[in-house]
C-alpha cells in the first residue's frame, strides 16, 4: 500500500528536479528499486504511470524501473555475495536472513534495500 | 549533486540518486537526535488495527505519569479518538491524521515533534497506523520499537507477517484471556516471534484487566524510578 507515497514521492522528485532545469517535457525517469525491499515493483510503476498521465510535461514519460539484486556481508565468514535464493522472492527470507555459507544470521545488507530516483531525462 | 550530460540535441539526462527510502533513513536520524538532545526516550507502538495499541498505551501512561512527563504522537487515517482517549490519561498529545497513508514515516513524525513541548518531555509514545507491513519499512526515529499483537489476530499472524517482528524490541502479545476461546496458544506465538528475531522479549498482556503492563514496562527499560514497581 505503501507504494502510492513512495511514487507521490518520486513524482515530486521529478517534477521539482524538470522545474530546477526548466523542462519543457518528461521524457524518461528511471527508479531503481531494491530487491530486499517491501515495495512492489508493478504497483510503484502504476502509480507513476497513473500520476504522470495527468501532466502534460510528462504524459508522454516512459517509466523505467531497474531491480537492483540483494548483496549481503557475513560479519562471521566474511562471505560476501547473493542472499539464498535471489530474485522476486528474496524479501522474503528478509527477517530470517542468514549467511549462505556459514549459516549464521548477522549478516549486513550493503545492497538491495533501495528505492532511489536514478536518472531522468527531459527536453527542454 | 547533479550533473548534466546532454544527449541527442535538445534531451539530456539529469542525474539524481536520489533514495527515497534513505531520505527517511536520514530524517528518522534527525527525529533521533532531537529526541535524545532534549533526554527524550521514545517508542515506536506498532501494530494491527484492533491489537490494543491505544489500549498499551493508557496503561502504561497510566503508570507511568506519576514520575514522567508522557507525550505521544498519535497516527491515525482520520478521526481523533485515539488522541482523545490517550488525552484522558494526562499525556499531551499530537495528532496526525495521515488520510490516505498506512504508515507515520519520519517527516510526519518529524512535523509532530515540532508541535510539542519536548524540553517538558521525559517519554514520547509514537502510535503508528494499524499496520503489520508498511511501518516495518520506515523508521522514525525511537529509540525501541513496541510491536501490540493479539490472540484475536489468529495462529498464524507472526508467521504472515515476518518483517514487523524483526526490528521488534519488544512484542506484547494481547488479548491472552480470550486465548481459549480463540484456540490460539500464546506460546507458539511466541515461538514464532523469536524464530523471526531471537534478541526479541516478548510480554503476554491481557489489557483490559491491566495484566502484563509492568512486564511491558520493565521489557521497555522504563522501570528505574518510573513508580510501575506498584
Amino acid at each position: 500500500m505503501h507504494e502510492f507515497s513512495i511514487a507521490q514521492q518520486i513524482v515530486d522528485v521529478v517534477f521539482r528536479t524538470a522545474q530546477e532545469n526548466e523542462a519543457q517535457l518528461i521524457e524518461r525517469v528511471v527508479v531503481v528499486i531494491g530487491e530486499l525491499t517491501l515495495l512492489s515493483e508493478e504497483q510503484v510503476r502504476f502509480w507513476l504511470q497513473e500520476f504522470f498521465s495527468h501532466k502534460p510535461i510528462s504524459r508522454e514519460a516512459c517509466v523505467e524501473i531497474i531491480v537492483q539484486p540483494a548483496l549481503i556481508r557475513c560479519s562471521h565468514c566474511g562471505f560476501e555475495g547473493a542472499p539464498p535464493c535471489p530474485g522476486p522472492e528474496a524479501h522474503f527470507l528478509l527477517p530470517i536472513l542468514a549467511c549462505p555459507r556459514c549459516g549464521q544470521s548477522g549478516v549486513t545488507i550493503k545492497e538491495g534495500r533501495e528505492c532511489l530516483v536514478k536518472k531522468i531525462t527531459v527536453k527542454k | 549533486m547533479k550533473v548534466i550530460e546532454f544527449q541527442e540535441g535538445e534531451s539530456f539526462d539529469i542525474e539524481l540518486e536520489e533514495d527515497l527510502l534513505k531520505r527517511n533513513q536520514q530524517l528518522a536520524q534527525a527525529n533521533g537526535q532531537l529526541l535524545e538532545k532534549h533526554g527524550i526516550l521514545a517508542i515506536d507502538v506498532m501494530g494491527s488495527v484492533g491489537s490494543g495499541k491505544t489500549t498499551m498505551i493508557e496503561r502504561l501512561s497510566s503508570r507511568l505519569c506519576q514520575t514522567k512527563t508522557i507525550g505521544v504522537v498519535a497516527g491515525d487515517l482520520t478521526t481523533t479518538i485515539d488522541a482523545d482517549r490517550i488525552v484522558e490519561k494526562g499525556a499531551q498529545v499530537v495528532e496526525v491524521n495521515t488520510g490516505k497513508e498506512c504508515h507515520l514515516d519520519a517527516n510526519l513524525v518529524g512535523k509532530a515533534l515540532r508541535e510539542l513541548p519536548l524540553e517538558k518531555l521525559d517519554l514520547l509514545f509514537i502510535e503508528n497506523v494499524g499496520n503489520l507491513i508498511c511501518p516495518a519499512e520506515f523508521p522514525l526515529g525511537a529509540h525501541k520499537r513496541l510491536v501490540v499483537i493479539s490472540v484475536t489476530e489468529g495462529p498464524h499472524m507472526v508467521v504472515k507477517h515476518p518483517h514487523i517482528f524483526r526490528g521488534a524490541d519488544v512484542v506484547a502479545i494481547n488479548k491472552v484471556e480470550l486465548a481459549a476461546p480463540m484456540k490460539v496458544d500464546p506460546e507458539e506465538l511466541k515461538k514464532d516471534v523469536l524464530a523471526v528475531n531471537p534478541g526479541a522479549q516478548v510480554v503476554k498482556t491481557s489489557l483490559v484487566q491491566d495484566q502484563g503492563t509492568k512486564d511491558v514496562i520493565e521489557a521497555l527499560g522504563l522501570m528505574a524510578g518510573s513508580g510501575a514497581e506498584a
